[in-house]
């Protein structure tokens, strides 16, 4: 699937405060990260990840330029070996 | 020992009579009640009331006595002086709560010190209700750690010899900040062996080149058929059986979902390999020590990543349910809650005051992914009641939202 255009730049905000933690360059992240799929499967740039921990999970939920929802990921701490 | 009705323990014992304890009611002039059975059921209660907790007397101080005449009035004029000073429904709520626990004498003396505390006493009618609510099921999820906290609490020497008026700011304190709400919500053990939905598998069949998010891989692909519709699942061709959940599970998962989360699960991939953002999140967000567990995507598709060890049924199904409520509560309304469309269940969570975990709080969207998990996991079950009683506003959208047809 051919990517779309990038507006550049990647907002991380922090759920609990709302603050933008970090801006980065959109270039400086892996594909993965910087498109998701919309609702209608299509590849979108993420342009802000919020992220929400309590103790030993973490949710990252990703959003595009028109602030739609892209995906949700659940994170998990490793257990201790 | 000798159980009392209500499970309220043992009676007062010669111990536990001290000075400061207040003596029984008078037979016979309970406030508020007619039938004879009513009546001695509370004086039973009453009593126990009082039974070894010194958090449980009341002591003769100014901001007490007050309090106790302005409610003893509103319970009626023939109250005696010493029955607990509740308004009739506070009562009649603890009675209920005090009636889930006939085996748990250590639950009712906590009720039962909890109602008899001038602090107590001196809080709102409403707020009266919701710690009743909070600390008085059974559930083990919300009420019983709740419980035991305010045990302790009660019995403290900093509730203890507070006043009247600092026992009700310290179980104000309490009623909010929550203190023993589990950090998210835990998976309940066989949450949904009786209620999740009959499935049947269909396949497998062998799948080229599918584009699971850790990379292309040949694949087996299933189909899950739930209440009539089928739903793709492609897993790896060589698993770890270790790490990765089977088909069953995730055929399980789904078949526990809500109907309208449900509706809008397009396929599922069971990754063989963990999610390749996982490094990139690790340096963002300067922890190593995460990895992905699930994503749920606005375009319905599930990934689901290995886990070490691999996390049990009943995880799977609380997590789906959570992740897929984002997707669900987002069509509804809005990706972002400060959407006019979300007031409403930002009023539900400030009307019911209790959360159904500390991760809830982060934000109206995961108090949604929360608490529809846990009205998943109690739906049907002898604990919904009680868990509906401290989240009647969110229970009653989350009823409304279910019985509508998802849109499309
Ligand atoms: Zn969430």
């Amino acid at each position: 699937m051919s990517e779309p255009k990038h507006p550049g730049t990647i907002q991380f905000i922090d759920g609990a405060t709302k603050e933008v933690t970090k801006t980065v360059d959109a270039k400086e992240v892996p594909a993965s990260i910087r498109f998701a799929k919309d609702e209608a499967g299509e590849l979108v740039p993420v342009v802000k990840v919020v992220a929400f921990q309590e103790g030993d999970r973490r949710t990252l939920r990703e959003y595009g330029p028109e602030g739609q929802f892209l995906r949700s990921t659940v994170q998990l701490r490793n257990a201790p070996r | 020992m000798t159980r009392r009705i209500g499970g309220a323990g043992t009676g007062p014992s010669p111990l536990s009579r001290s000075a400061r304890t207040p003596p029984p009611p008078p037979k016979g002039a309970p406030a508020n009640t007619a039938a004879a059975a009513s009546t001695k059921l509370r004086e039973a209660r009453y009593e126990s009331r009082f039974e070894d907790t010194d958090a449980a007397r009341p002591k003769p101080q100014a901001g007490a006595g007050k309090a106790s005449a302005k409610a003893g009035a509103k319970a009626g004029a023939a109250a005696p002086k010493e029955d607990p000073k509740l308004p009739a429904d506070v009562r009649k709520t603890l009675d209920q709560q005090l009636a889930l626990h006939p085996k748990d004498s250590a639950a009712c003396k906590t009720l039962n010190a909890l109602a008899a505390s001038p602090g107590f006493q001196g809080m709102k009618e409403a707020d009266q209700q919701k710690l009743l609510k909070y600390v008085g099921g059974t559930n083990v999820d919300l009420s019983g750690p709740a419980r035991s906290a305010l045990s302790k609490k009660l019995g403290s020497d900093t509730f203890k010899k507070a006043d009247a008026g600092k026992q009700t700011a310290q179980l104000q304190k309490f009623l909010t900040d929550q203190p023993a709400t589990p950090k998210v919500v835990a998976p309940q053990k066989d949450a949904f062996k009786d209620t999740r939905l009959p499935y049947k598998l269909h396949g497998p069949s062998n799948v080229k080149d599918i584009a699971f998010e850790s990379g292309k891989a040949d694949a087996v692909k299933y189909e899950v058929e739930v209440d009539g519709k089928k739903y793709p699942v492609y897993l790896p061709k060589k698993a770890d059986k270790a790490t990765t959940h089977s088909i069953d599970e995730v055929a399980k998962g789904l078949a526990a979902l809500p109907k309208s989360s449900r509706a809008l699960v397009k396929e599922v991939l069971v990754e063989g390999k963990p999610n390749p953002a996982d490094a990139h999140w690790a340096k963002e967000y300067n922890d190593p020590n995460f990895s992905s567990y699930m994503t749920a995507g606005a375009d319905g598709v599930i990934n689901i990543y290995p886990s070490k060890p691999k996390q049990s049924q009943d995880y799977l199904d609380g997590t789906m349910i959570h992740e897929t409520g984002h997707t669900l509560s987002i069509k509804q309304w809005g990706a972002d809650d400060s959407d006019k469309r979300w007031d409403g269940w930002k009023a539900a969570i400030k009307s019911d005051g209790i959360v159904p975990s500390k991760y809830a709080k982060a934000a109206p969207s995961e108090d949604f992914g929360e608490a529809l998990q846990l009205y998943q996991q109690v739906k049907g079950t002898p604990k919904e009641a009680e868990v509906r009683a401290m989240m009647p506003e969110r229970f009653k959208i989350i009823d409304a939202l279910l019985a509508e047809k998802p849109k499309p």
